[in-house]
């Protein structure tokens, strides 16, 4: 072992001579340097030009320029750098005929192999460090200047820099081991190099066809700009740095022995001793390598458990878990010091929840029984963040409800190529299948993927919107070409089988909810209209959960859509005996009585509020004009987008018997003052004195909202169109007389 | 019995099953011996080379250096051999000294023994140069005084005086020798040429188409000899053809200036040299026209 060590020591101090003014380490330094440095320009540019603004959430200022660079850093810069200083290592002995020089030394095989590779690791380290120590050095000299944006934490992030760096330098053990092995086996220069530039970019390339290699070397360095912050357990490694290592031994055990024997076959095959070892090593590391990219599934927690931290520049007292389809409040949970905790004794099948944070945003939030979550959620101005983890962190990944853009929906909404049947087909299918393999990718930075329950009904969501598209086809196809006959293809089949038509686990989704309406009216051909042929559908189902939720949803839609309040009555009359949930009873009715308030013509809820100087309104003080209200807040982003339109509108109708008038629904009567400073004089912006009440009146549950109301107070429509559509001039206009 | 530094026993090699490369190699190198090893390019002179350095192994374990298995000895046995395989294995980029460096560093020896070495072989004033800049001559020279470094007791040169000139070959053929004698060391080199090394050798070694021909003492290989053929130039051969003709009845007469004769042996150059000068017979030029080297270019036709 002495032995070993001395000849690995005296063999690296022999590189080390050698690789003089091969410019490696320079090289490795500038790597490190560059980005960062590019990356101080233009944040000095932004400074000067005064564009850095807080942006919200407060985030690490250090922490948050090296999650900026690792992504080039990761992608480009460190595996290029392995991949020339690897060949560029292995060349000063292949041009020179070193090798044989070498081996006519007192030193070992093993020695002047290690000492190369280990003259590599160094220069990856030199690269790492200098990388991590100049964006250090370049945000402190920043910090010097210039005046760093106040949502920025100044303090330095020790332990996260040193762990990024040793997750790279372990990244970088198995690319190194690779990129090595190639450099030394083939004598040539420029060979290796083009090798692992084509091994670099097919991550990338794959990417795109949303195929990810989880077990591909070159993919474990995209992890970590991927997830700056690593395992979910604060472990100091994740899975892709653990497989890292053991490629490594396995590469550095082949290439070695390679390099030592020179031909493959009396390297590994022919004493039969070498063999069996051969088999020995790769079967072992086999093992581990297998066991660690096997995707792990969480175990249940034993109780039900949601807990989790806030931090906001807002108060945020409450927390609320809602069913997701008639809003039933499962849980009101107090937040204790930015904490809130909360068992459920009742049973919870799991499914997709709302979370609510006061009134300020929503998410969606899968869980069920027996499961343990911890949640993470930030709230600065407009921006904010949301991160579960726990016994269904993979289930609750944000990514995972994104679609990729469907090109079918566009042929649909255009009615082109109806007569084409094959292309609908052929590009439903295989629109399908690729956003159904898309499930199985979703995993966490920790090897954790979704358990079953979620896989099985996210795929059943996925079809279902497939199944949409393809019914929404066949409808056209039949009202613009009867009588042109086509083959329904077995692929299609398949899809009209996925999905089944009393699938408890999905009536939270109202999309299935529409799909099973649409499918019960199938056979009904009576000259009623639609929502009588669903409401004879629904009476027809047996009494329970089905049927409960079904007419919730029809009964909700009617009274929702209906303008009269002669027509809710005698809906309400009708329908509601026959749901036997008092819970969707009790909201019907809550329902039907806001909708009643707000009808069309009904007089209008009064108000008090006051402008920015402190002079009160009520809506008697706008009588002769029509008044359109838009109800926002500062942290509400949607509004915020809706704000330039509601201001040119304003302008527009500035001749027109009309006030625009902003209302404010901040907590914080400051945030409000602070977000109308040196806004325009057209739109009158008010507050109302008694914000609960005035959201109460109005049945405001969500912003941004537009009301309208006419000359005389009553009202005219209580969910006005936004600003931003192009319908709103021609809705407007008519109430003009 | 003789203490051998080298020895091989039926060193056979191949690098492919179709075509052996060496067969039945047996080389048996006497402590404190310049052994020549001689042979056409080709003939299997490097393959032995790399097989004696361990750069390429024999699985039969049939190479005996210092008087044990040679694979056993492996790396340690390098601290004492200097070996200089496919000439020349230098790092261009980095100066001599720095090339040396490489070596006292993996040699562990100290680095105050570079410039003795560079002395040697008459590098001193360009130690610091980068070798790319070195002409051939320097490289080989540099590549020598990397084997000298450490105070080897053996050392293994393929083909060292290959490429240089004239003064260069003796100026190396001096050093060898005088490292021969003055240090004991035992020298197994390489080469082509016969001439190139015969004036240095003590024994040789010759070996054609991966087969030893020859192996033997220098002298012995002066017997195997036989004779040695030389041709003279005098002045109208024909005035003393009659003197030449008693003396020498073999007389070959190959035009009116020169002849050839056949003498038993090198050592009876001066005898004829002297009858020339006691007979009046003009002497313009003598040569040897068939000696070892015709005899060795037979030897590997």
């Amino acid at each position: 072992m002495k032995n070993i060590f001395k000849n690995i020591t005296k063999s690296i101090k022999t590189e080390l001579i050698k690789k003089k003014g091969s410019g490696i380490f320079t090289l490795s330094i500038a790597i490190g340097i560059l980005i960062p440095l590019i990356g101080f320009i233009t944040q000095i540019i932004s400074q000067i030009k005064g564009e850095n603004e807080p942006t919200g959430i407060p985030v690490n200022f250090y922490f948050e320029n090296i999650t900026n660079y690792l992504n080039p850093f990761c992608y480009l810069f460190f595996p290029l750098l392995i991949i020339y200083c690897a060949s560029k290592i292995a060349q000063i002995d292949h041009k020179n005929k070193g090798w044989h020089l070498m081996e006519t030394l007192p030193t070992t095989k093993f020695s002047i192999y290690f000492s190369k590779y280990t003259i590599l690791l160094i220069s990856n380290l030199m690269a790492i460090v200098t990388f991590l120590l100049v964006t250090l050095f370049f945000g402190f000299l920043e910090s010097l200047f210039f005046e760093i944006p106040a949502d920025k934490i100044l303090a330095f992030p020790l332990l996260e820099y040193i762990e990024i760096g040793f997750r790279l330098f372990l990244v970088g053990l198995c690319i190194s081991a690779i990129q090595y092995g190639l450099s030394v086996l083939i004598s040539s220069f420029i060979w290796p190099i083009i090798i692992g530039f084509i091994t670099m970019l097919i991550p990338s390339i794959l990417s795109d066809l949303n195929i990810v290699l989880n077990w591909y070397p070159y993919q474990f360095l995209k992890q970590i700009p991927n997830y700056p912050s690593g395992s979910d357990f604060g472990y100091w490694l994740t899975y892709s740095e653990l497989l890292s290592s053991l490629y490594a031994i396995l590469i550095l055990y082949i290439s070695f022995n390679w390099y030592r024997f020179k031909v493959f076959v009396k390297a590994f095959l022919i004493p039969k001793k070498r063999f069996l070892k051969l088999m020995g090593v790769v079967c072992i590391s086999g093992i581990f390598i297998f066991y660690t990219l096997l995707p792990k599934q969480q175990n249940k927690s034993d109780k039900t458990l949601i807990q989790g931290h806030i931090s906001s520049d807002k108060n945020i007292q409450n927390v609320y878990v809602f069913d997701g389809l008639v809003g039933d409040t499962l849980a009101k949970i107090p937040v204790i010091n930015q904490q809130f905790k909360y068992q459920f004794s009742e049973k919870i099948a799991p499914d997709n929840y709302i979370i609510q944070f006061e009134n300020y945003t929503q998410h969606l939030l899968f869980f069920g029984e027996m499961d343990s979550l911890n949640l993470s959620y930030k709230l600065f101005g407009t921006e904010e963040d949301f991160k579960v983890k726990g016994t269904r962190a993979a289930e609750n990944i944000q990514e995972n409800n994104r679609r990729s853009y469907v090109n079918i929906m566009y042929y649909l909404e255009n009615n082109s190529k109806i007569d084409d049947a094959d292309f609908y087909m052929d590009n439903i299918y295989e629109s399908w299948q690729k956003n159904i393999a898309k499930i199985n990718t979703i995993r966490t930075v920790d090897n954790i993927i979704p358990k079953n329950d979620y896989i099985q009904r996210l795929t059943k969501l996925t079809s279902l919107i497939y199944l949409d598209y393809w019914n929404s086809f066949k409808e056209k196809r039949e009202a613009l070409y009867p009588d042109k006959i086509y083959v329904v293809n077995n692929q299609m089949k398949k899809l009209e089988e996925s999905i089944s038509l009393k699938d408890e686990t999905l009536l939270s989704d109202p999309f299935y909810l529409k799909y099973i309406l649409e499918a019960s009216i199938k056979d009904d051909v009576r000259e009623v209209s639609q929502n009588q042929k669903y409401f004879s559908a629904i009476e027809k189902m047996e009494s329970g959960l089905f049927k409960d939720r079904l007419l919730f949803r029809q009964l909700n839609k009617s009274l929702y859509e209906s303008t009269k309040v002669t027509v809710r009555d005698s809906l309400m009359q009708q329908y509601l005996t026959l749901i036997t949930k008092d819970s969707y009873k009790k909201l019907l009715q809550k329902n039907y009585e806001n909708y009643n308030r707000l009808s069309k013509g009904v007089t209008a809820p009064d108000f008090m509020a006051f402008d920015a100087d402190g002079k009160n309104y009520t809506l008697d003080s706008f009588k002769g004009n029509l008044v359109l209200i838009d109800c926002w807040a500062s942290w509400c982003g949607p509004c915020k987008t809706e704000d330039p339109y509601f201001e040119k509108k304003s302008l527009v109708y500035k001749n027109k018997p009309i006030q625009f008038i902003s209302m404010n629904s901040d907590r914080k009567k400051k945030d409000w003052l602070v977000d109308i400073k040196g806004k325009g004089k057209s739109i009158l912006r008010l507050r109302p004195q008694d914000l609960k009440k005035f959201k109460e009146a109005y049945a405001i549950n969500s912003i941004p909202r537009f009301i309208l109301i006419d000359a005389e107070g009553n009202m005219l429509n209580s969910t006005f169109v936004r600003p931003s559509s192009n319908v709103f001039d021609e809705l407007l206009n008519i109430n003009f007389k | 019995m003789e203490d051998f530094i080298i020895q091989t026993e039926n060193l056979s090699f191949s690098y492919s099953k179709k075509k052996q490369v060496l067969k039945n190699i047996n080389i048996n190198v006497p402590k404190g011996a310049i052994y020549g090893f001689l042979g056409p390019n080709g003939a299997g002179k490097s393959t032995t080379m790399q097989l004696l350095t361990g750069i390429l192994s024999s699985p039969e374990q049939n190479v005996s250096v210092f008087g044990k298995e040679l694979n056993s000895q492996m790396p340690h046995i390098f601290s004492k051999i200097g070996a200089l395989v496919e000439s020349p294995s230098l790092y261009l980029h980095l100066s001599g000294i720095d090339n040396l460096r490489c070596i006292t560093q993996l040699k562990e020896i100290s680095e105050s023994k570079i410039p003795e070495v560079l002395e040697l072989v008459g590098l001193n004033e360009n130690g610091n140069e980068k070798v790319k800049h070195y002409s051939l001559g320097m490289k080989q020279r540099l590549a020598i005084a990397m084997t000298l470094l450490g105070e080897p007791e053996l050392l293994l040169l393929d083909e060292p005086v290959n490429g240089l000139d004239p003064t260069g070959m003796t100026a190396i053929r001096e050093l060898l020798v005088k490292l021969n004698k003055e240090k004991g060391i035992t020298v197994f080199i390489s080469s082509h040429l016969l001439a190139e090394i015969e004036k240095m050798c003590t024994h040789i070694g010759i070996i054609h188409k991966g087969e030893i021909k020859f192996e033997g003492t220098m002298q012995a290989l002066s017997n195997r000899g036989q004779g040695c053929n030389i041709q003279a130039e005098t002045t109208h051969l024909m005035n003393h053809i009659e003197i030449l003709k008693i003396a020498y009845p073999e007389i070959i007469i190959q035009n009116e200036n020169q002849f050839k004769i056949s003498l038993k042996s090198k050592e009876e150059i001066p005898v004829f040299s002297r009858f020339m000068i006691t007979n009046n017979i003009p002497l313009y030029e003598l040569k040897i026209v068939e000696g070892l080297e015709e005899w060795f270019l037979s030897l590997t036709k």
